[in-house]
């Protein structure tokens, strides 16, 4: 089959396909770093993290014939890694189902001062968040993905993901403004 | 001036990505890989039937090469198992004894010898075999032993001789019954 996306490393992607145990340590050398930061996003423990991040890997060794190159390597991998990293959080009886729709919640855009230290700060807020809302600030505002990705991979509709962004958008704005970190429309 | 906060990240966006495992990751990632793809691989019919495939055919070829290169079992040790060098002693005097014989049987066959003679000398030589026999076993018993491997050269060293001197014996026999027969003429 040819391979649609053109990866830097297809030749390390390649041996990996043949089970060769080096390439597969050295692809993980390659996208660990970014691997473990979604992960840690997502769940918040970095013991935890570390171990989902790992076994993503293991499983994308097991799977990779299923790799048919439609996408980069690096987005691939970060879907099993988000996937496995929501599997830990549902089985930390984390809902992501469909919230009362009835209240509409506005897009109300978050402006605020950049100052010294915001990024910090901003990190530390969203790790506050609850987090069914922590994950879909991150999915969305950090790792880039749409509305419908991110429906999907919630399993929710995608009404229900733009929603759930809006209001922990807000929340997050609360976590802001209460500690007066910045100056915050 | 304020700023929209998904602005702010997607300008930072490497901000979120700069956490590291704890220290080790590597080392229990490979410990997870070896595990996963080592010593536990999984089940699979056609690598089983390659695996039991290259297996007959390496026992088929050990076969053949001990076959091939393993000395009879009847076949006892001789000097040229104890060192190379001595294996050299002994094919000079195994291809001279050879050589010898082989005069001897000409002059036979020239009716050199009597049939009493020659079941005398065919003692000699079976004696000279039961000789030989028995140093094998010592050699077998005492590989590295001198004094064994001095009474083989010996016993090479007084065959030989024992049989040129019939040789020449024979070949004086000849010279004489020619020289009377032309005398006779």
């Amino acid at each position: 089959m040819e391979t649609l996306y053109k990866n830097i490393y297809q030749d390390i992607i390649n041996l990996c396909k043949k089970g060769d145990r080096q390439a597969q340590f050295q692809l993980y050398r390659l996208y660990y770093k970014p691997m473990y930061n979604v992960c840690l996003r997502m769940v918040g423990d970095e013991t935890e993290a570390e171990d989902i991040m790992q076994e993503a890997f293991l499983s994308a060794f097991r799977n990779i014939e299923s790799y048919e190159g439609k996408v980069s390597f690096g987005a691939w991998l970060k879907k099993i890694v988000i996937n496995r990293s929501l599997d830990y959080l549902k089985k930390k009886k984390i809902k992501f189902e469909e919230m009362n729709e009835k209240m509409v919640v506005a897009d109300e855009p978050v402006f605020m001062e950049m100052e010294e230290n915001s990024m910090e700060k901003i990190q530390k807020a969203i790790g506050e968040l609850p987090e069914k809302y922590r994950v879909i600030i991150n999915l969305f505002l950090i790792d880039e993905y749409s509305h419908e990705e991110v429906a999907e991979l919630l399993g929710i509709s995608n009404v229900a993901s733009r929603t759930q962004f809006f209001r922990a958008r807000q929340k997050l704005k609360e976590i802001l403004k209460q500690k007066e970190i910045f100056s915050i429309n | 001036m304020k700023s929209n906060l998904e602005h702010i990240i997607n300008e930072n966006r490497e901000f979120f990505n700069n956490a590291e495992p704890k220290e080790g990751h590597f080392e229990r990632f490979g410990a997870k890989l070896d595990n996963e793809f080592g010593r536990k691989k999984k089940f699979n019919i056609r690598i089983v039937w390659q695996a039991a495939a290259a297996i007959a055919f390496t026992f088929l070829a050990i076969n053949q090469a001990l076959l091939l290169f393993t000395p009879k079992e009847q076949e006892k040790p001789t000097l040229a198992s104890v060192s190379p060098e001595y294996g050299e002693i002994e094919t000079y005097y195994v291809s001279a004894i050879n050589t010898s014989l082989t005069n001897w049987d000409e002059l036979q066959k020239e009716g050199a010898l009597s049939a009493e003679e020659r079941s005398l000398l065919e003692e000699e030589l079976k004696e000279f075999d039961t000789t030989f026999k028995n140093l094998q076993e010592e050699l077998s018993a005492n590989p590295n032993d001198e004094r064994v491997i001095n009474a083989m050269i010996e016993f090479y060293q007084s065959k030989l001789n024992v049989i040129t001197i019939i040789i020449e014996n024979m070949k004086e026999v000849k010279r004489i019954k020619k020289q009377s027969h032309e005398t006779e003429i």
